[in-house]
């Protein structure tokens, strides 16, 4: 029962995870109309540039603001890249774009940055060795403190959606941009600021991957993808909340799972999700509601 | 007496949408506190036009001055906030976002107090303070209208420019809507209505233009076009 | 021959027929790269029947095409109504399945794949390669300049319109899945004669990468870009030195999205297309008149 409760919560931490990640996703869906393939492979390169500042400077709090710095930036910085397509609509070329992206981004990382091997984040920000003891299992506070703070930041982004000029601006750019524009709504400044946005989400999810994994390597963005993927089209693409509901689910599951099934076969699980849902329900089960 | 200055003077503009040319050599004006029709068949070019006045569709050709000031290929938002508020047709408000929100979005450009604008718009329209919290999407089709017009007036505009705004609605409510447009005159503000129903329109409007394939083929007091036999039996039935 | 020559023409030749297989797909709006594990299946299917069963290359050939068109109907019907984004994304999901199982299951070698398939002389292999070649290229020029071809652009422009022509896209999409699945088991064979087997970790999302790449960069409009770009982008990845293994996706990305970016239509559009034929039947109406 012990090991039940533990699995649960470092379960649950990792679908609040996976629905920030999700919700960087469909921002960038719902607003610029492309899916954009290497979100999460960049927002490991950011854990790595994370890793290079601490390294450098040996201060936790630098190294925090760099890595959601460097988020914002190399998101804001590979935009012009996908303006001219959403501009004329052609979606599929932009997810081909960011298909190319991600696939350089992974290898840089595999290649490149610390040659090639996974990187470890010191033990220390991880704080694993203090933990919550009870009966045989215990959780440690770097998951409980990532948990905390991931529902912390869902919650400011909600309020900020929803109770803001610039969300409802956000918002109404999602449901009709067209009307959104002759009131006089910037719509390229939207989408750029959707993009920072959506970095700013991948940076603090970065530190709190740093935090709750401990270590990142080049595959983790491609795993990410593909759980975010599949919670996006379980979802519904598009969903936030519907969204959020998904990756709390999923992220339990793979917890649960994860110490039964071998590592290659819950990926394949993974994509068998997305199939089947693409197949037998291609709006997904929450529908494509705002 | 007439004043001289211009609200609004559109000269001798052309806009493509995609290649095909949809207004040529356009010529309008607009003057201080009167409504202006325009009137046409769908995809005559009147939409077209009011889009290439906000500035989303670019002018090939051609000049637009607001107010005495020249917003030729100035963006959209500056246009906006410099005071040319739009109905788009069907009302174009936001179906998953409360009616307060639809309101706010209409004052992204307001300097001024935002509250005050919102009681003004509460008293002028008692239904939308009752139903502020409601989904505009769950709304009829001529609450949806009055939704828009209550957005467009949020940002306290100079001019209202409606599109189609009777469209699929009821008589009964194109009689309120038309009412509502005509106490807006009352108060000041300057018109440019942009409808398929000639008839309502040259009864309301104080000069009309003639739209056909996006050129202005006729233009004057509504009383003449109203008596003129090329309108009556081509938008008139007769 | 040397080897090097051996494998330049070789694949090339697999490339342009993969390059074939997408580019029909892309015709219809529907980025499908059924073709891919197609010729993963196809290639196993090679393997296994020519080293456990003995089959000859004909044989091999015909049983790993059915398989392939077999598999491939499975999943059509459904994956006929899709869109664009959701049909990469399946067709992902598929490839990836395919590979994860081909890795874990016993008999097909795990992760090493399996090796030692009976070695065919490599001047009869080009023969049988490009033959194969030449029928396939015939076949879609063949489709593209039919009634079908001008179905596929309607569907390609707009799909609802296409269906007001009375364009039956769904039907028009499970038959392009079965003839690109087709063509991608035949190329899965031909991989693995040339390699003398298979193994899993060449049916990876970056091999997918390529294959977009391929399309993308020879122009997704006209048949013909492929059979530019095929060539050369097998050669960028092994002229590159050999410590820069990884450069060769870092440039098949930059190439990629600097095409899209610059010339979207790839290298080879229809306006090249059309320039050319008229140059040539312009050459052709002097050099006429002159004799």
């Amino acid at each position: 029962m012990e090991a039940f409760i533990s699995y649960l919560i470092s379960g649950i931490q990792l679908g609040v995870l996976y629905g920030i990640v999700t919700i960087g996703f469909n921002l960038l869906i719902l607003v610029t109309g492309i899916l954009n393939f290497a979100y999460s492979n960049l927002l490991v390169l950011s854990m790595y540039a994370g890793w290079v500042i601490l390294g450098a400077t040996d201060s936790i709090m630098i190294a925090a603001i760099g890595t959601v710095l460097s988020g914002v930036l190399i998101n804001a910085v590979l935009t012009p890249l996908f303006l001219p397509f959403i501009k004329k609509h052609m979606h599929l070329e932009a997810l081909v774009i960011s298909i190319g992206i991600s696939l350089i981004s992974v290898e840089i990382m595999s290649h490149w940055l610390n040659l090639g091997l996974p990187i470890a984040f010191p033990r220390s920000i991880q704080m694993s060795d203090s933990a919550i003891r009870f009966g045989l299992a215990s959780i440690g506070i770097g998951k409980l403190i990532t948990l905390l703070l991931g529902i912390l930041l869902l919650f400011v982004f909600f309020q900020f959606l929803y109770k803001t000029k610039r969300g409802r601006i956000l918002r109404a750019v999602t449901q009709d941009s067209e009307v959104a524009e002759m009131l006089g709504i910037s719509i390229p400044k939207t989408m750029f600021f959707s993009f920072a946005l959506g970095g700013l989400l991948a940076g603090i999810v970065a530190i709190l991957m740093a935090v709750s994994l401990g270590s990142a390597s080049s595959e983790l963005g491609d795993n990410i993808t593909l759980m975010c993927l599949a919670i996006l089209f379980l979802a519904g693409i598009g969903n936030l909340k519907g969204g959020l509901i998904c990756a709390i689910f999923v992220g339990t599951v793979e917890g649960m799972v994860m110490g039964y099934l071998p590592g290659d076969w819950t990926k394949a699980f993974a994509f068998s999700v997305i199939l089947a849902v693409l197949l037998f329900k291609p709006e997904g089960i929450f529908g494509t509601q705002h | 007496m007439e004043r001289i200055e211009n609200v609004l003077e559109v000269k001798n503009i052309s806009a493509f949408y995609g290649p095909i040319r949809a207004i040529r050599d356009v010529c309008l004006e607009i003057h201080e506190n009167e409504i202006v029709g325009l009137v046409g068949a769908n995809g005559a070019g009147k939409s077209t036009l009011m889009k290439a006045i906000l500035g989303i569709r670019k002018c090939s050709t051609g000049s637009v001055v607001f107010m005495g000031r020249d917003i030729t290929g100035t963006s959209t938002p500056e246009i906006v906030s410099s005071g040319i508020a739009y109905v788009p047709e069907g009302g174009g408000v936001f179906p998953f976002m409360t009616i307060l929100e639809n309101l706010q979005l209409g004052a992204v450009h307001y300097k001024g107090d935002i509250n005050e604008r919102l009681a003004e718009t509460f008293e002028r329209f008692p239904l939308l303070k009752k139903r502020q919290q409601q989904q505009a999407g769950t709304l009829s089709g001529g609450q949806r209208q009055i939704v828009a017009i209550g957005r467009a007036l949020m940002s306290r505009p100079k001019l209202i420019m409606f599109d189609e705004p009777s469209l699929g609605l009821a008589p009964k409510v194109v009689e309120e809507l038309f009412r509502l447009i005509l106490d807006l005159k009352e108060e000041g503000y300057t018109i440019l209505l942009s409808e398929q129903n000639a008839r309502k329109t040259l009864q309301h409007a104080g000069r009309a233009y003639v739209f056909r394939t996006g050129s202005v083929i006729l233009h004057g007091a509504s009383a003449e076009l109203l008596d003129n036999p090329e309108v009556k039996q081509a938008y008139l039935g007769g | 021959m040397t080897l090097f020559q051996f494998y330049f023409f070789e694949f090339s030749a697999i490339y342009i027929l993969i390059g074939w297989a997408v580019y029909l797909m892309f015709r219809i709006n529907q980025p499908y790269f059924g073709s891919l594990y197609s010729m993963c299946i196809g290639a196993y299917f090679a393997a296994y029947s020519a080293i456990n069963w003995g089959w000859p290359v004909w044989l091999v050939l015909m049983g790993a095409v059915v398989v392939s068109m077999l598999f491939s109907l499975i999943p059509a019907f459904r994956l006929a109504r899709l869109g664009p984004f959701p049909m990469v994304i399946a067709s992902m999901a598929i490839l990836f399945i395919i590979q994860t199982a081909a890795k874990n299951i016993d008999i097909l070698g795990g992760n090493y794949g399996l090796f030692g398939m009976p070695f065919i002389p490599y001047h009869i292999l080009l023969l049988i390669t490009y033959g194969f070649l030449l029928f396939i290229g015939y076949l879609v020029y063949h489709l593209d300049q039919s009634h079908i071809g001008r179905a596929m652009d309607a569907i390609h422009f707009n799909r609802d319109m296409a269906a007001t022509l009375g364009v039956n896209a769904s039907s028009l999409s499970v038959q392009f899945q079965v003839i690109s699945s087709a063509i991608g088991g035949l190329a899965g064979v031909l991989y693995a004669y040339t390699m003398g087997g298979v193994f899993p970790g060449a049916f990876s999302l970056s091999f997918m990468l390529h294959a977009i790449t391929i399309v993308v960069l020879g122009g997704m409009f006209t048949m013909w870009g492929v059979i530019i770009s095929a060539p050369v982008l097998w050669s960028i990845g092994h002229f590159l030195p050999e410590n820069m293994t990884g450069l060769s996706v870092i440039v098949y990305g930059i190439l990629l999205i600097v095409m899209l970016l610059i010339r979207p239509s790839g290298i080879i559009d229809r306006r090249l297309t059309k320039n050319i034929s008229e140059l040539r039947r312009a050459i052709f109406k002097t050099f006429s008149r002159h004799t």
